[in-house]
């Protein structure tokens, strides 16, 4: 065994190009991504307001308190030149009657003006959204209450209306809004977008499973070289030598991942939310799925060359859809949504961004990890029992 | 030592091996004969426990290879048809490996590794990556990787492909010094002087049978073969033919280009009155060869087929 496993570290050298591309390719990437998202960048929107209202104001004032982003009243036409130019990334139209439709608890319609779209868009989207709930909300809590007192005979004061608005605002002023129990919040916003750590994640499980991918296709390498046959009838047993392959795939991946991990922690400066034991924990299930993968596909191709054109194709698409590139929760399409299930790529990026976020969750975190390793399982067992059949 | 019986392979309907039986004794070196597709790499990957035999049985001392495979697989050398080897890797390394994959370490695989590089000549290289080496060294190689081990038994299938004449010489050579000290050869080749060379006991295959055994001599006797005579002349001409066709013991002629071929009968032959024939049609003798009856011989006379295409 310890002969094989020399062997293969010898022959890693062939692929060492490969190794190297593969971790400048993230650390370069994640850096470009993140060095655009974070830090002292923060997009601006315009927001025009043909309300002109108690809740419009409210709004407004809410909006300017956003940590993610930048707002700015002006009037439709500078809002529109601004727009034009790529100064600002949209703009919020509050439409007349807004007021009134938070009073009557209507649906509300708000329009968005945008050249493209784009993940700042969305998070536009997403931060204007809550806060109008927000405000529906407290407007509600405000009338109900004010309701109840009437009912029970209780004379209201004018101006007591606002008290309790006032007080619902600042309940939210402390409160993360998902943190309370509510379906439609769950909804709306149990997501925190995190660019930073959604890039350091995305790229670090992209590239890696093309490094672990060709490393486990060194069998057909092996195959090629006809080695593979004059191993198999010398007296080692088989499953030594699919071991030893294994073995190393699995390793060399999961030390591209903890690469990725020091630079998080060291040049990204990230907050995993969680002990770094449990972030390599969740690498590890990860690069032992895409190990068996890598098994699996090295045993459908007929070779090397073959593996080579094939598997960009297979990875990328995987990643893309496995909410690598961008967050899963811009995608609308019931059949990617549930396309992604498959992809064990979603489950390391759900449960490191949602821990990232909101702090350790031993239920989901087991879920991700039970799921990644199911996975591997399945896809181990039909790979060793490919790699036996083909000649 | 090893006892083939009835084996079967087939490939979907490509009969590899049809019903085959043959015995190889303690440090004999059998030669399976047989032109491209004749099933010898497949008979040969079911001695080495590669491929699964569809029917038959292979003892190896007695042992059923299927029921017990570690017991030939610690015995045998193999030699397989293509280029195994790690091609980034030194030949050192190589050697190394697959020393150390047979159970050899220490001081006695260094040993080995010295010894069998010096037999395969390439003890001066042994630093080199394989990938620089040249064809006839990877062939060599190839070899040795099968040697350090002392096998009791080697099987070499088509040892000599694609190499010059001298690496070839060589490799010939040393099969018979490993016979000689005391391990067991199954040699297979298309090339019968090979063959002829090496082989105590030779098994002509042909379409997944064998279609004759013995040695050499009883090959050859066994389809009572005649001498070819063969002729290279510029100019040939159908009178020429004609003539030459008179003369009582030329049984067949056959002509291309500029070569004829005769096959003669009976002893008492004179070969003047073929070079007679010859020059009197104004033909320009260039060469003349009598060919003794061989293991090609043999071939054609069984199969009506070349042995080589
Ligand atoms: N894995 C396989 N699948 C299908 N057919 C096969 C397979 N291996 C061999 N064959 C077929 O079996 C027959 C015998 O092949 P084999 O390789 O044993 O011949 P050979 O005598 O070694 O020929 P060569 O001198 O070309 O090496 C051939 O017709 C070949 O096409
Ligand atoms: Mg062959």
């Amino acid at each position: 065994m310890l002969n094989l496993l020399n062997l293969r570290f010898k022959l890693l050298k062939d692929d060492k190009w490969m190794i190297i591309i593969m971790i400048a390719m993230t650390l370069v990437l994640t850096f470009v991504f993140t060095s655009s998202m974070s830090g002292d960048y923060k997009p601006s929107a315009v927001v025009i307001d043909y309300d002109h209202s108690n809740s419009s104001q409210q709004l407004l004032t809410e909006l300017n308190k956003s940590i993610s982003m930048n707002f700015r009243l002006v009037d439709i036409e500078e809002g529109k030149e601004l727009i034009e130019k790529g100064n600002v990334i949209g703009g919020l139209i509050i439409p007349k009657g807004f007021n009134n439709e938070i009073i009557k608890n209507k649906n509300i319609n708000l329009d968005l003006i945008k050249t493209k779209d784009s993940l700042e868009i969305f998070q536009l989207q997403n931060t204007v959204r809550s806060e109008v709930f927000k405000l529906k909300s407290n407007y509600n809590t405000a009338v109900a209450t004010v309701n109840i007192l009437e009912k029970e005979g209780v004379k209201v004061e004018k101006g007591l209306m606002d008290e309790i608005y006032d007080k619902g605002v600042e309940h939210w002023e402390y409160r993360n809004p998902i943190t309370l129990e509510s379906s439609i919040f769950e909804v709306e916003s149990d997501w925190a977008y995190n660019p930073r750590i959604h890039y350091l994640v995305g790229f670090t499980l992209f590239f890696a499973t093309f490094t672990i991918v060709f490393i486990a296709g060194d069998i057909l390498k092996e195959k090629q070289q006809h080695t593979w046959y004059r191993k198999l009838v010398s007296p080692v047993a088989k499953w030594k030598i699919m071991t030893s392959l294994l073995i190393t795939t699995f390793i060399v991946g999961f030390a591209q991942m903890l690469f990725m991990v020091l630079a998080g922690r060291y040049i990204f400066q990230i907050n995993w939310g969680m002990n770094v034991v449990f972030v390599l924990g969740i690498y590890a299930a990860f690069v032992f799925t895409f190990t068996s993968i890598g098994l699996t596909i090295s045993g459908v191709v007929k070779n090397y060359e073959q593996l080579g054109s094939i598997v960009p194709i297979i990875l990328v698409a995987s990643a893309m859809l496995g909410g690598t590139m961008w967050p899963l929760e811009i995608i609308n399409s019931k059949i990617l949504l549930t396309l992604s299930n498959l992809m064990p790529h979603k489950w390391a990026m759900e449960v490191l961004t949602h821990t990232a976020a909101y702090g350790f969750n031993p239920g989901i975190y087991l879920r991700s990890f039970l799921i990644l390793i199911g996975m591997g399982i399945i896809y181990l067992t039909i790979g060793i029992k490919l790699a036996a059949d083909k000649r | 030592m090893l006892e083939i019986m009835n084996l079967k392979k087939y490939f979907n309907k490509t009969k590899a091996v049809d019903d085959i039986s043959f015995k190889v004794e303690k440090g004999e070196i059998l030669g399976l004969l047989g032109p491209n597709g004749a099933g010898k790499s497949t008979t040969i990957s079911i001695i080495s426990t590669l491929l699964k035999a569809d029917a038959g049985k292979i003892l190896y001392k007695g042992v059923d290879i299927e029921k017990e495979p570690k017991k030939i697989q610690n015995e045998l050398g193999f030699v397989p048809q293509e280029i195994a080897l790690y091609p980034s890797l030194s030949g050192y390394d190589n050697l190394k490996f697959w020393g150390r994959i047979y159970g050899l370490k220490g001081d006695k695989l260094k040993e080995k590794i010295k010894e069998v590089s010096q037999i395969i000549g390439i003890d001066k290289r042994l630093n080199d990556k394989v990938e620089e080496y040249s064809g006839g060294m990877k062939r060599r190689l190839n070899i040795g990787s099968a040697l350090l081990h002392d096998p009791e038994i080697i099987i070499l299938d088509e040892p000599t492909v694609g190499i010059d004449p001298q690496s070839r010489k060589h490799i010939l050579d040393s099969v018979k010094e490993i016979n000689k000290k005391g391990s067991t050869v199954i040699y297979t080749s298309h090339y019968m002087e090979e063959v002829e060379y090496l082989c105590d006991k030779i098994c002509i295959m042909d379409e997944g049978n064998i279609i004759a055994k013995g040695t050499k001599e009883e090959l050859i006797e066994s389809i009572s073969a005649e001498e070819k005579i063969i002729l290279q002349v510029e100019n040939i001409t159908g009178k020429m033919i004609e003539n030459i066709k008179k003369i009582p013991y030329v049984d067949k002629i056959a002509y291309i280009e500029n070569e004829i071929t005769i096959k003669k009968k009976g002893n008492n032959v004179d070969y003047s009155e073929i070079l007679e024939a010859v020059s009197k049609n104004q033909g320009h003798l260039t060469s003349m060869d009598i060919k003794k009856p061989d293991l090609e011989f043999v071939f054609l006379a069984l199969t009506g087929r070349a042995l080589r295409d």
